[in-house]
């Protein structure tokens, strides 16, 4: 459980078409999608974007199983959410809103992240300009999820032989308990980060340092492709979304009666 | 024969530290030649590896006296960017210095910053892994690997650069005997004749068939430093915390028997 949480947010390679794509077409999709979402206020439209990223995910990607393990490690996070709108405004429908804008958001940087490989991650950033340092440091710790998911396994194994409890007690005996378990999580992250830094210097980084990435990048047909469609679909969604969520209703109304009768 | 490095009267004491992890170090190595630097945990060896990569006194900070020069170049004025293109240091754990995902970009990672073009780092990294026998990684991602595979890899990443000396750390660590038979037959044929080797480890036995000499460290002093056969007069000698084959210990213990009673005894 604890590993599937970081787990759940690592880069594994695919022979799937969202893959082969420029990570800077899907960036901008990526980025599209995430404004779309921020803008639509109503709760149709977010269903759409949810069903249009699903679709991306699950058809060009191939992300059934990872997207599962996706949402629920986004699970507890999005009840929450639900949650504590629901508390305040006591709307069941007006607290879905919010609930629907975080998965689709976390579902628009899954299209980039969970399909761009951390190498190439960093060399579109390094081509929007950004220093080296900043996006070896993104890259690199992209690339240290899954070493840190096992040590965190290590920790957790080592500690429950030695018959440490971790869901036993209150709130606060529980916090306490998981102080064992991140104390030395903390203390190897910093000693792996020492040796990665070690390891930048006798590969012979510098900052400031004339870099050429080893990988060339090309935007190709399927990626002005895969940007078109989804600007079009955007743009469709931001201006008739008023009339597309009225047809979705009068469906749904339809349906509701044709189910009534 | 040439020295590719020289040390003079070498001490160190890490930031903090309460004792020096090196004191008054004179030794050099000469080119083309294997040695093998044992001592008890603790006793310096990782530092003076340090002290040669340039990582002391550029890296650790602590109190640095003394000289040492590699390939004519002074570590305490040279940037370790410089000293890379002669020194190769493989550490421990060899998951911890995979910097990259992809197999390629990982071996081809110290050429990006060498200004040369993407053919040339293709040309080099592909005759390296083909060299190394794993030309087949090419396109694997660095998590899917195995210990063994992993640990071509990074030395593939080392040998792009042709560096002069090469510095395993411990290369026994998470091996197993087999696995170091193996690494021993890939640094037998791949490692440039002319290139220096210097290995780190406390086990003894699995590397004195290797080296052409043994150099002992103990307490930040380097107490032996000659041909393996002769590491035996340590035995005899002084107190060591040295963790000496089975058979090397027999070997003296007959001696002895038949130095002190005699052939026929």
């Amino acid at each position: 459980m604890y590993r599937i949480g970081l787990e759940a947010f690592r880069f594994e390679e695919r022979d799937a078409p969202l893959y082969r794509l420029d990570p800077r077409a899907k960036l901008l999709v990526a980025f599209i999608y995430m404004i779309l979402t921020i803008l639509a206020n109503s709760q149709a439209i977010q269903l759409l974007i949810t069903a249009l990223l699903l679709a991306t995910l699950l058809l060009l990607g191939r992300l059934g199983r990872k997207l599962v393990k996706n949402l629920v490690t986004l699970a507890p996070l999005m009840t929450l959410v639900f949650l504590a709108n629901y508390l305040v405004s006591g709307d069941l429908m007006a607290s879905l809103l919010p609930t629907q804008k975080l998965l689709n958001l976390v579902m628009s940087l899954n299209t980039f992240f969970l399909t761009t490989n951390p190498d190439d991650f960093a060399i579109t950033l390094e081509k929007m300009g950004m220093p080296l340092t900043i996006t070896l440091a993104f890259s690199l710790s992209l690339r240290f999820i899954h070493v840190l998911a096992r040590v965190l396994t290590e920790i957790v194994e080592a500690q429950l032989s030695r018959g440490h409890k971790l869901d036993s007690g209150g709130l606060t005996t529980r916090i306490r308990n998981y102080t064992a378990i991140l104390i030395p999580l903390i203390i190897i992250s910093v000693r792996k980060s020492i040796s990665v830094a070690e390891t930048l210097e006798l590969r012979g980084f510098r900052e400031g340092a004339r870099h050429t990435p080893f990988t060339t990048m090309k935007i190709g047909f399927w990626d002005v492709a895969y940007i078109i469609v989804s600007i079009s679909i955007a743009t469709a969604l931001l201006i008739y979304g008023g009339e597309i969520e009225n047809i979705l209703l009068e469906i749904l109304t339809r349906y509701l009666e044709d189910m009534a009768i | 024969m040439q020295e590719i490095v020289t040390i003079e009267n070498l001490e160190f004491k890490y930031l903090g530290a309460g004792d020096k992890a090196l004191r008054g170090i004179d030794l050099s190595l000469e080119r083309g030649r294997r040695y093998l630097l044992v001592g008890a945990s603790g006793s310096g060896k990782t530092t003076l590896a340090r002290c040669i990569t340039g990582l002391i006194p550029h890296f650790y900070q602590g109190e640095y006296s003394g000289e040492v020069v590699v390939d004519g170049m002074k570590v305490s004025e040279t940037p370790i960017q410089r000293l890379a293109e002669a020194v190769g240091y493989l550490r421990q754990n060899p998951e911890e210095q995979v910097l990259m995902t992809k197999v390629e970009r990982e071996i081809a990672f110290s050429l990006e910053f060498r200004g040369l073009t993407t053919e040339e780092m293709e040309r080099i990294t592909r005759r390296v892994m083909e060299n190394l026998g794993i030309s087949h990684l090419w396109g694997r991602t660095t998590d899917t690997l195995s210990g063994g595979e992993l640990q071509k890899v990074v030395i593939a990443s080392m040998l792009v650069l042709e560096p002069k000396i090469l510095i395993l750390d411990e290369p026994s660590a998470y091996l197993s005997p087999m696995a170091v038979k193996n690494l021993q037959g890939l640094l037998d044929t791949y490692i440039p004749s002319q290139s220096t080797l210097l290995v780190i480890d406390h086990r003894l036995d699995y590397w004195i068939g290797f080296v052409d000499t043994v150099i002992y460290i103990d307490r930040g002093v380097v107490r032996y430093m000659g041909s393996p056969g002769r590491l035996l007069n340590l035995l005899g000698s002084e107190e060591h915390r040295l963790n000496i084959p089975l058979h090397i210990r027999l070997s003296h213990d007959l001696k002895q028997v038949v130095n002190t009673r005699g052939v026929n005894s």
